[in-house]
């Protein structure tokens, strides 16, 4: 009885220690394909790592860019609105500038075609010259050449009495017509007076 | 492995004394021995198949883990497509906006000009409203102030027709310009205005 017990007790062991055996061995083979997919696991988790990063890198740039575009919208709108503005403002000021500039011409075209009315037919150019002064041309004095010019300079003096110049040819009596015309005030008869002595040059 | 070897020994020990008929005691001490690797074999064996467990366990563990691993990385390359898709649009709405404010800047540096130059029209109305007009219309004044000759602007062209206001009376102006000489139109014309220094009237 002894004998069966010990003999199936030798074979017990002899079959796990088999058993065993093998399985060591498998288990090693186990091991090592264990330890290579925890390496790849830690790879793996490396990539989503740096997956990760790269995602919140782009999520920031796009975030940038979305307000950037939300900016420039709003910039386009008052850019917009300005332009607008402007537009309509120089389209009135535009308007006022050629109602007045018309305006200014028609009455710039009536005044000269008055002046040159006078100058023509009464043969006196009036002209305004360098010092405050005015300078008087008469034309068609002399009967042999019409068109000579006879011509003196007026001014308002500190005094605010006429004062005048420059007479071409030179007039005696042109100081006296001064004081005449001081006295007088009548500014109508000096230069008819003046006139009258010019032509009496003439045909003297 | 000692364990074995052990084993193997008590055995063989075992086996021996059956065959050689020793003492009792010798017997009941081997058994004792017996039992005590007994025990150890099934602890052994206990031990043995814990680990196996624990391997296979661990297995499925690191498995399970890895596939999950994968399966982030795949919805992460995912997000990051769409991420990159949303850029390039964001990048376009931004990189046509930026053309159109450009333009709008075209624009507005136009309408600057544009001031500018209204601004130098305007100038030059103001210049003729408060210079050249007012000068234009002094010397208007004057030659009606010497003259005291009013025109008819109406008159037909070779006619000269106005008004001459004297002191006393208002002596009517009608000329042949056609039939006459300047000389003797002017000559004419100031005739007409009072050469006596009379005070007051300018």
């Amino acid at each position: 009885m002894m004998e069966d017990e010990l003999a199936r007790f030798d074979k017990s062991i002899n079959e796990f220690g088999n058993k065993f055996r093998n399985t060591f061995s498998d288990t090693r083979c186990q091991m090592v394909g264990l330890r290579d997919v925890f390496k790849d696991s830690i790879e793996a988790l490396a990539e989503i790592c740096r997956q990760n990063k790269l995602i919140q890198e782009k999520k920031d740039a796009l975030l940038k860019l979305i307000t950037e575009v939300k900016d420039k919208k709003q910039e386009m709108e008052v850019l917009t609105a300005k332009i607008q503005d402007l537009k309509e403002e120089y389209s009135r000021k535009k308007e006022t500038i050629s109602n007045a500039n018309k305006a200014n011409k028609e009455s710039l075209k009536r005044l000269q075609k008055s002046a040159d009315l006078y100058k023509d037919r009464l043969g006196l150019e009036i002209r305004k010259i360098y010092g405050n002064k005015l300078q008087f041309i008469f034309t068609s004095i002399d009967p042999k050449h019409p068109e000579r010019p006879f011509m003196f300079s007026l001014h308002l003096n500190e005094a605010r009495d006429y004062e005048v110049s420059d007479s071409a040819p030179h007039l005696e009596c042109l100081a006296e017509f001064q004081e005449n015309v001081r006295k007088t005030n009548n500014f109508s008869a000096f230069i008819a007076n003046v006139r009258k002595a010019f032509t009496a040059m003439v045909y003297n | 492995m000692a364990a074995f070897r052990d084993i193997e020994e008590v055995s063989q020990g075992l086996l021996s004394l059956l065959s050689a008929n020793r003492a009792e005691a010798q017997q009941r001490r081997l058994l004792g021995r017996h039992e005590q690797i007994l025990e150890r074999l099934l602890e052994t064996q206990d031990g043995a198949e814990q680990r196996l467990q624990e391997t296979l366990a661990t297995e499925e563990e690191v498995a399970q883990s890895l596939l999950h691993s994968k399966e982030r990385s795949c919805q992460g390359n995912a997000e990051l497509q769409q991420l990159e898709a949303e850029l390039q649009r964001a990048a376009e709405d931004d990189a046509h906006l930026q053309a159109s404010l450009l333009q709008l800047t075209g624009e507005l540096e136009e309408l600057r000009e544009l001031e500018a130059d209204l601004e130098r029209q305007e100038r030059d109305v103001d210049e003729d409203t408060t210079v050249v007009i007012p000068s234009a219309v002094y010397v208007a004044q004057l030659y009606h102030r010497m003259s005291k000759i009013e025109w008819d602007y109406e008159s037909e062209p070779g006619v000269i027709k106005g008004i001459h206001y004297g002191p006393s009376v208002a002596q009517p102006i009608h000329l042949d310009s056609t039939q006459l000489s300047q000389k003797f139109i002017s000559d004419y014309l100031w005739s007409l205005v009072d050469t006596e220094w009379q005070p007051g009237a300018s």
